[in-house]
């Protein structure tokens, strides 16, 4: 089952990271002041790493296999 | 004349920056509500569950209920961020030459215009309901000479102001062009005492 859920997992963090690699690109690329531009990727991405890292420790410490018991995946 | 430390790209080399317009504030507060609404109710569920839901919560459940919280965070953080360039980003520009307008739908479409004040002809304001009226926004349409769309500068704050600042500068720019044309013409026609 962990080796489904950890594909799952891996495709919606991708998900995240792409979208996130999107937003950040026009956050430096068509600001229109380098300080307003720097200021805005920055709190982004401090609140973002922030998030996607408790996500992932919370993912990988979840007991999967007490959580679906009876689950043949 | 005021100038701004700002740069946009297809910025011409002696262009300086009058005014950078965004839409009023209270445009992206709206579309930001259900952000706000969203991110309330997960901090809410977030302190309230082990009050209300003590019994049923195991440490597996518990610990699928924080994943499924910060991944609603994450999307919220990503949407809130998507708004934001759709604000930021959708920008009218007033340098002393042009009036530039960046339109930025989502992350994928973006389109550029100008318009120079040489070719402006008329500009209108307009602010309609309850809301634009105490908050100061509206519309701001510049008719343009040619049979070309209209530039409409929309929910922008002080559309009067705005407004006064077009034709300001189109006027300088027409009695600019009204000076090199004189000037041109004495340079050309003869001397009286020729």
């Amino acid at each position: 089952m962990r080796p489904l859920f950890g594909l799952l997992y891996t495709f919606l963090f991708l998900s995240y990271s792409i979208t996130a690699l999107f937003v950040v690109f026009h956050l430096l690329r068509y600001s229109l002041s380098r300080t307003s531009a720097i200021f805005m990727t920055s709190l982004f991405l401090l609140v973002l790493i922030v998030l996607l890292f408790s996500n992932a420790i919370i993912f990988f410490s979840l007991p999967l296999d007490l959580i679906f018991p009876q689950s043949s995946l | 004349m005021q100038t701004i430390e700002h740069h946009f790209q297809g910025q011409h080399e002696n262009e300086q920056i009058i005014r950078i317009i965004h839409r009023h504030w209270f445009d992206i507060l709206s579309n930001l509500l259900i952000v706000f609404a969203l991110s309330f109710a997960l901090i809410g569920s977030l302190l309230l569950a082990p009050l209300f839901l003590g019994e049923f919560l195991t440490p597996a459940t518990q610990g699928a209920f924080l994943f499924i919280e910060t991944t609603m965070f994450i999307f919220l953080w990503l949407y809130a961020f998507l708004i934001w360039i759709d604000y930021y980003f959708d920008v009218w520009i007033i340098t002393n030459e042009r009036i530039v307008n960046i339109e930025q739908k989502g992350l994928f479409t973006r389109r550029t215009s100008e318009l120079r004040f040489d070719r402006v002809q008329d500009v209108t304001s307009s602010v309609n309901g309850f809301l634009p009226t105490i908050l100061n926004f509206g519309d701001v349409f510049v008719q343009t000479a040619a049979e070309e769309e209209r530039f409409i500068f929309r929910q922008v704050p002080d559309p009067i102001a705005i407004k006064d600042e077009i034709m300001r500068l189109s006027r300088d720019s027409m009695s600019d062009d009204m000076r090199h044309m004189a000037s041109a013409f004495h340079k050309d026609a003869p001397s009286p005492n020729a």
